[in-house]
């Protein structure tokens, strides 16, 4: 059981134009994992590759224990997927799509899909394909969540839903992770969701996964630091100091204190006026900002 | 005038394509093919892919998009075959005045009618009887012109003068519809701009609960079975006209329905496209191997062209087809196998150019074969093993494409739309 729920090893995809990885993940048992990052940074085709959409063209995955590749069947009985890409108006109904997904695991929650049914106020007659986006995203976390599976592996599952049902996506998700043997996996842009949920944080940026750890670790790692320096001395462009700022005689910037901690500063002539946490928000944008520029983890 | 230039910048290949067909067909001076309804056709894959929306949102007035719209569905391929038939007659002639005229009246009043009837296709599926007939009757109606137009050319081809009423007034309906068409196109340029999702969720206590009785896989095969049963109840349609249409039955033959069965055969296989790369992403996440979902991709084509098949042998007795041979079966078994390796081809690439390019040369394979199979020989025997190798052929690349592609579980959001889905937002 030591094993982790979800592990990359060197995963490698290339498009036109896109080159992903060498990707190197590991999302332990028991995680919220959340995997951040901007706009076409490859979120998306990460997971879409566990899940058999795309061969990646080198590398290894596994999820909850099983060879993503070779086992895909084994694997795919303990892991399910949520993403806005995903159809089921072919079903033509919410109870024949219920139904036909029903079929194929044997520890479907029939409970559970009866409480998720009302509470969505899902219909098991109305057509799939007059749901609203929203609805349809709640048919789909319906149809991961009664599996019971060991991983969930969530891509934006928020978009689309109202205030009320994004409340209750992190509640169940957190219900689903107190049993410590399953795992969410989470891609989304709400990263104030994410920052209270999410018990690990991996940040993805132009296809390169350039930070991963522990949510709490993170947000104490960078911190906004305001210093002023004394006139002989200057800072040049470096790793780990992003997002630098001038206001008057203060200059203040997002500082990696992993990679230079306040001693550090102080020796090279810093002075510190103040450190300050800052939302998850501020230091994904200070990281994949820099990452522009030069690699900042 | 600017959204104009933008439709002939962007499909000025498709006109082009027209022109060429057109003309080779006129120069060749046997049977003609009218391909006017393909601007129609590809405006409202545009319309579908949100050109409804992105034009209303910059100041162009509705009234001109729908009028741009329908210049470019109706007068300009119109013009296109008019221009292409004059060439023709003017460096050979081939083909009689007489028959001319009335292919070109063909040429500006079919187009017309096909926009008229794409105004009202369904922009999502109705609820209630009433929506659901008048759905029925405009996708009635949309297959029979397809298949119109050709039993007219073939008419005209085999020069069945004076022109009886009903194909008079057939063509005075459609020139009508025409004119209709000018003011119905606005309406399909608002319904494209609505969004498809317009119905909140029903409260639970109003839901009847109505569990289904099967799960998994008998859940699936129900609904094909549904699927199969309208596609080919298309084909009897088809083969029910062919029987009382005055052409054809009045010579006491039924040549001309050769050709049409084939193209019913064919058309109605293409929606299985659609509804194949609809469907992928979501039964790709769940455990099922590779090797399945090809099997079942591969599968449908292949009892889709059966259950014609069948429908089409039992046919033969009931309207007493004496001469149309059994052997048609075989036909649509190879189209079926055809349709199978389109598809594959297409789930490599799902582009649109690749769908229409694959209907274009399916409809003349069609055409082609349809023929041979008139000669009474032991020819028609040789479409099973080709058949078998083929759906061998469609089943390895299938597989492979369904294993490999990465771009295949991102298809363009208007393959989503044609079966009433939608693109992430």
């Amino acid at each position: 059981m030591n094993t982790p729920a979800i592990q990359l090893q060197g995963v490698t995809k290339s498009f036109p134009g896109f080159s992903l990885g060498p990707v190197n993940l590991t999302v332990p048992r028991g995680a919220i994992y959340g995997l951040i990052g901007p706009n076409g940074s490859g979120k998306s085709t990460t997971l879409d590759l566990l899940f058999g959409m795309g061969l990646p063209d080198g590398g290894s995955m596994s999820v909850a224990g099983y060879d993503a590749l070779r086992q895909e069947r084994e694997m795919k009985l303990r892991a399910t997927y949520v993403s806005p890409d995903t159809q089921f108006t072919v079903w033509g109904t919410v109870g024949k799509a219920i139904a036909f997904v029903q079929g194929f695991y044997p520890h479907w929650d029939t409970g559970m899909c009866e409480r998720l049914l009302d509470l969505f106020r899902l219909g098991r007659s109305e057509k799939i394909a007059l749901l609203s986006f929203g609805a349809r995203t709640k048919l789909s976390l319906l149809l991961a969540l009664c599996p019971q599976p060991e991983v969930i592996v969530l891509d934006e599952p928020t978009t689309g839903l109202d205030p009320e049902a994004r409340k209750f996506l992190f509640e169940e998700l957190l219900r689903f992770v107190a049993d410590e043997n399953r795992t969410v996996l989470i891609s989304s842009h709400q990263l104030s969701d994410l920052e209270r949920f999410a018990d690990h944080i991996g940040i993805l940026s132009q296809g390169t996964l350039i930070c991963e750890g522990q949510t709490a670790e993170f947000v104490q790692r960078y911190q906004l630091v305001e210093y002023s320096l004394e006139d002989h001395f200057a800072i040049p462009n470096m790793p780990g100091f992003m997002g630098r700022k001038s206001h008057s005689s203060l200059q203040q910037a997002v500082v990696d204190l992993a990679m230079h901690p306040v001693s550090t500063l102080q020796a090279r002539g810093l002075t510190i006026h103040s450190q300050t946490e800052l939302p998850l928000e501020d230091i994904f944008i200070a990281l994949t900002s820099t990452r522009k520029e030069t690699s900042s983890c | 005038m600017l959204m104009f230039a933008n439709f002939l910048q962007r499909w000025w290949w498709l006109l082009l394509l027209q022109f060429v067909v057109t003309l080779a067909f006129w120069l060749a001076g046997g049977w003609v093919i009218h391909l006017e309804m393909l601007p129609a056709i590809t405006l409202s894959f545009d319309l579908m892919r949100g050109l409804s929306r992105s034009a209303l949102s910059l100041p162009v007035a509705r009234k001109t998009l729908a009028r741009v719209i329908w210049t470019c569905s109706v007068v300009v391929p119109g013009v296109i075959s008019l221009a292409a038939m004059g060439l023709s007659l003017l460096l050979s002639n081939k083909i009689a005045w007489s028959v001319a005229i009335w292919h070109g009246c063909i040429a500006i009043v079919f187009p017309g009618l096909i926009t008229f009837i794409l105004t009202g296709l369904p922009g999502r599926p109705s609820d209630g009887v009433l929506g659901k007939v008048r759905d029925a009757i405009f996708g009635a109606l949309w297959g029979l012109s397809i298949s119109g137009s050709s039993f007219l050319s073939i008419f005209l081809q085999q020069g069945q003068f004076p022109l009886s009423n009903l194909i008079k007034g057939v063509i005075g309906l459609a020139a009508g519809l025409t004119m209709v068409s000018y003011f119905t196109v606005e309406k399909m340029v608002l319904q494209r701009v609505s969004r498809i999702h317009v119905k909140p969720a029903m409260p639970p206590s109003t839901s009847p609960a109505v569990v289904e009785s099967s799960r998994g896989w008998p859940v699936w095969w129900k609904i094909e079975l549904r699927w199969h049963a309208l596609l080919g109840s298309m084909v009897v349609f088809g083969m029910a006209l062919g029987s009382v249409l005055p052409f054809g039955a009045a010579q006491g033959n039924h040549g001309g329905i050769y050709p049409q069965i084939g193209m019913f055969s064919f058309m109605t296989l293409m929606p299985i496209f659609a509804l194949g790369i609809g469907s992928l992403r979501s039964l790709r996440m769940m455990p099922i191997s590779t090797s399945t979902l090809a099997t079942l991709f591969v599968l449908r084509p292949f009892m889709q062209s059966l259950f014609i098949s069948i429908v089409l042998l039992v046919s033969l007795y009931i309207w007493n087809m004496e001469d149309i041979p059994p052997s048609l079966v075989f036909l649509v078994i190879a189209l079926g196998s055809m349709a199978a390796l389109a598809q594959a081809i297409i789930l490599r690439n799902p582009k649109p150019w690749l769908a229409i390019a694959c209907l274009a040369f399916g409809a003349s394979f069609v055409m082609t074969f349809s023929l041979l199979l008139r000669q009474p020989s032991g020819f028609s025997w040789l479409f099973l093993p080709a058949a078998a190798v083929i759906y061998l052929l469609a089943w390895l690349l299938t597989r492979r494409w369904i294993r490999r592609s990465s771009k295949l579980y991102r298809p363009q959001s208007w393959f989503l739309r044609m079966i009433g889905g939608a693109a992430r937002s």
